[in-house]
């Protein structure tokens, strides 16, 4: 039975990233407790795909393996303009001298099989412990409060790393909160089976989600795929439907949807997920960190969080270590972990702020960012070429202006 | 000579919307009217966030405008006493409940809580919020309180005729603005309704003499067996300067049906005033209700507890437009309660001395204002039964002038009989003496109340707030309840009243604009939580930068 003594550090939520996060602490002997408002294994509205440069991660936690076991690799994507011309490009990264795909693994596994790996890993852990409050005395964490099997509950600690998820009201009390809609995404997931001719990664930009929305497939089988619908708030409320509409109605009345999905089946439920991109609000306060979407670490483009989210966790860890050992649980030396992540992950979200601002925000610079790609497909361009050498943006000049909010 | 005197406002006061509970204290204080109600976004985009639907951004901009705040009748904020329960200031929550209700817990057992049915909590994720039963704990939890006396500031006095909810609430909202209010009551204790015609499986009457002791205390004078009539008002009108008459409809009526005087024929307020006044009223065989309200539904529950075998209501409405509230209607039929609709009883069968039923007609076209409707030809039947009670509305008992300068409250001014309804007349009684006598328009949001959109960084995501689903409060099962007037429902534990103000969305919060306010401070020394409202230096405007 786990007990409410006071712990070094708590961690909110036994999602991916807490897990990553109390794991990597225990492997540094911080005495920590994660607290989880569900029950695993839980279902997470996502698009399934985990890519290489989370595999380090998962090797450190001893969950790769069995993600290559379970997962179906795709090796490539293709892009589709409106008028159906596509641009196909190689989805793989060389890590440790192999070429690595992305794989496409339910989150129902996925995420138990890491929150298991922290708990393997000896980490203390309750479930259905619903964190309310965090207990603030002058400006520092001093602990939790929450309802724990009906009961309210109070424990101490050090530290709190909040990864409560998207929709965290903990993260929002400490002021994490993205509320600006066009950095707030909307995605909606069904997976579905009986598709033909799949082969790659799919994704469709019909004009209606532009700025950077699109529909994406991937595939999860020979004929199967988890398709999904990724939106900015402000763009969802232009069309003024609902997002599970706007599938609905990319299926039915456009050729490309109709072609795709007309004879598809839906498995189960379509379901949907919040999620704020960008990490332009602060993610840490005193004795506070957050780590993935509770510090709305998901890609303002690419729309993945997966990375930043476990990555983020090993980061806090270290801070957290070097924090105990200096003592020092305060606001000043928690920002050392706002600025490990953007080390680890400004180019990223630099990156992504140009492919959403210059080549995917409007119909036009989509057409013309396909027709560039296509013609450079010998020389394997990559995206950041287009930015750099196709469209001229001056690297540095880009960085300035994206990196003001950092 | 002239002197221009600039004043230069250098400080305005600024609500934090997070910590902000909505009890709207502030506005009421606030000399200048910059103080204003606004509603939080609640988003509910994703199909799966919760067991209803999902709706589009508008319409999450729509929902903004409904608050359980406007519901009330009397304009209490639920948002806001829950809101202080759950801050721990349970004193201030109660005295919320005071300042507006001089029956709180009253209204915490029998209120028809018209503030659930707009929870949004309800509409956008499972069930609403425990209100009822919250403002019940609290109320009860505070039941010795002693209030300060009420002020006297005016030397006018005014007379309410009538001691029921609407009396006792115009009573209460008059004390408390200053007047030296009396009230005079026909029987021998005040409570009218609540204490004759209410059964105690749904109020426990210890509460209404509590309660109606405590307002005693705090300086309203009650006149017991005092029987006014028409003749009584001149002499009234030379003792008060207002005259509130809040006498209800104490008297049932019935239908001119053949029979209806026969032994066996009773009516609501008959046998409820009987059970109440502690007579044995003996029930047996098949008990025929005619009637489809609140009345009806509590008479139909109180034959089960007298022994009657079968209970049937008769009504003429059907479906939605039965008037009971459809969960009462679902209490009744758990105890065994048959209930016909759309018919029209048309005669009562046998005599005194020879019982055998009622005759029935099914009808069509019912227009529900005038209650005219077609008979279904050939559609007679016979209902056996053994007591036929009428409990299809009342009527009052005096003819009191209605041309002059007589103000009217409760069942007797209006067609409304809830007591929730009752109370709120009586303020409206109540607001309009006092601005008669004061010669101004009174500022009455209390009543008329409205809400703007608040900003969407404030959103509530219901996603998160889904699992808090605790325990409604314990009710007594049917086969218990069938046998005993016991309270049907219990009072919430104090931990489960605590739980049940987590599941409290706060959907709204109260917005001071900074052009309006003059930075005079009386929102942060008047605002129950306390740690609410700041001074900020003017004209910084909106939220701290982060």
């Amino acid at each position: 039975m786990t007990d409410m003594k006071k712990r070094q550090v708590i961690v909110v939520g036994g999602g991916i990233g807490g897990s990553s996060a109390a794991f990597h602490m225990k492997q540094l002997g911080i005495d920590v407790l994660m607290l989880e408002k569900d029950q695993f294994p839980r279902d997470k509205p996502c698009g399934d795909g985990v890519i290489p440069a989370v595999f380090p991660v998962l090797r450190n936690m001893g969950v790769y393996d069995q993600v290559v076991a379970e997962g179906y690799p795709s090796g490539y994507i293709r892009l589709y303009a409106p008028d159906d011309t596509y641009f196909r490009m190689s989805n793989t990264t060389t890590l440790e001298g192999e070429e690595a795909p992305m794989y496409c693994i339910p989150r129902y596994r996925f995420d138990d099989m890491v929150n298991k790996a922290a708990v393997n890993a000896g980490v203390d852990y309750l479930e259905n412990f619903e964190v309310t409050e965090i207990l603030m005395e002058r400006g520092q964490a001093k602990g939790i409060r929450g309802i724990h099997n009906g009961k309210a509950v109070e424990i101490e600690s050090d530290m709190v790393v909040l990864a409560s998820g998207s929709h965290s009201m903990v993260a929002r009390q400490m002021g994490f909160y993205e509320e600006n809609p066009d950095y707030v995404f909307y995605g909606l997931r069904g997976y579905f089976n009986d598709i033909e001719g799949l082969e790659d990664v799919e994704f469709y930009y019909p004009d209606k989600f532009l700025p950077t929305g699109y529909i994406w497939l991937f595939p999860t089988g020979k004929t199967s795929a988890n398709v999904g619908v990724f939106i900015t708030e402000s763009a969802l409320k232009k069309t003024g439907m609902t997002s599970e509409e706007l599938l609905w109605e990319w299926i039915g009345n456009t050729h490309m949807g109709h072609k795709r999905l007309g004879h598809a089946k839906l498995i189960g439920k379509l379901k949907g997920w919040r999620l704020p991109s960008g990490k332009r609000k602060p993610i840490y306060a005193g004795g506070v960190m957050a780590v993935g979407d509770a510090g709305n670490m998901i890609e303002q483009y690419g729309g993945g969080g997966i990375p930043q989210a476990m990555v983020a966790g090993t980061i806090a860890a270290q801070t957290a270590k070097n924090a105990i050992q200096a003592n020092d649980f305060s606001k000043a030396f928690m920002k050392n972990y706002s600025d490990a992540v953007d080390q680890a992950f400004s180019a990223t979200y630099i990156g992504m702020e140009a492919l959403r601002q210059y080549a995917f925000g409007t119909p036009e610079q989509l057409k013309n960012t396909i027709n560039w790609m296509n013609e450079h497909e010998a020389e394997d361009a990559s995206m950041q070429d287009y930015l750099f050498k196709g469209l001229k943006l001056d690297p540095t000049k880009l960085a300035g202006q994206m990196m003001s909010h950092f | 000579m002239a002197v221009e005197i600039k004043v230069t406002k250098t400080a305005v006061s600024r609500i934090d919307a997070n910590r902000c509970v909505n009890c709207g204290t502030c506005s009421y204080y606030c000399p200048v009217g910059a103080i204003s109600e606004r509603q939080k976004a609640i988003c509910h985009l994703c199909p799966d966030c919760t067991e209803m639907n999902a709706i589009t951004p508008d319409k999450v901009i729509e929902m903004q405008s409904n608050a359980c705040t406007l519901s009330c009748p009397l304009g209490l904020s639920p948002q806001g006493f829950i809101g202080l329960l759950k801050a721990g200031r349970d004193e201030e929550a109660f005295q919320h409940l005071w300042n507006k209700n001089p029956l709180p817990a009253v209204c915490g057992y029998i209120c028809h809580h018209p503030c659930e049915q707009d929870c949004k909590r309800g509409t956008l994720v499972d069930r609403p919020m425990e209100i009822r039963a919250i403002q019940r704990f609290l109320s009860e939890k505070f039941i010795d309180y002693v209030p300060a006396p009420y002020p006297v500031i005016y030397d006018e006095r005014i007379a309410i005729i009538g001691a029921g909810p609407a009396g006792i609430t115009a009573a209460h909202m008059l004390s408390k603005k200053g007047y030296r209010v009396t009230v005079f009551e026909q029987g021998s204790e005040a409570g009218g309704m609540l204490l004759r015609c209410l059964p105690d499986f749904r109020l426990d009457k210890d509460i209404v003499r509590k309660e109606i002791s405590r307002l005693e205390k705090a300086g309203i004078r009650f006149i017991l067996n005092a029987k006014l009539d028409e003749t009584s008002l001149d002499q009234l009108r030379k003792d008060y300067d207002r005259i509130i008459v809040a006498t209800g409809n104490p008297v049932s009526k019935t239908l001119p049906l053949p029979n209806n005087r026969a032994e066996n024929v009773w009516t609501a307020v008959n046998v409820m005033e009987r059970v109440n006044s502690g007579k044995s009223v003996h029930l047996y065989g098949h008990v025929v209700v005619i009637g489809g309200g609140s009345v009806a539904v509590d008479t139909a529950r109180t034959a089960v507890r007298l022994g009657a075998e079968k209970v049937t209501m008769i009504c003429l409405e059907s479906g939605k437009a039965v008037p009971a509230h459809q969960w009462e209607l679902e209490e009744a039929s758990a105890e065994g309660i048959d209930l016909i609709e759309g018919i029209s009883p048309t005669r009562i069968l046998g005599t005194s001395s020879d019982m055998r039923g009622v005759e029935y007609i099914k009808i069509k076209n019912l227009d529900p204002k005038t209650f005219h409707f077609d008979k279904v030809e050939g559609s007679d039947t016979e209902l056996a039964a053994d007591f036929v009670i009428f409990a299809i509305g009342q009527k009052p008992e005096i003819k009191w002038p209605r041309d002059g300068d007589l103000i009217f409250a409760g069942d007797i001014a209006g067609d409304q009989c809830s007591v929730i309804d009752a109370m709120a007349s009586g303020l409206s009684a109540a607001i309009s003496a006092d601005n008669e006598l004061r010669g101004h328009k009174y500022r009455d949001y209390e009543v008329e109340r409205t809400v703007e959109a608040g900003e969407l960084e404030y959103k509530i995501y219901p996603a998160m707030r889904q699992k808090l689903d605790f325990e409604p409060p314990y009710t007594l099962d049917a086969e218990t309840r069938k046998k005993s007037f016991e309270t049907v429902e219990k009072t919430f534990a104090p931990d489960k009243a605590e739980l049940e103000t987590w599941r409290c969305m706060q959907c709204g919060y109260h917005y001071i604009d900074p052009e309006v306010c003059i930075g005079c401070g009386v929102c942060m020394k008047v605002c129950p939580k306390g740690d609410v409202i700041s001074m900020v230096a003017y004209p910084q405007n909106g939220r701290e930068e982060q």
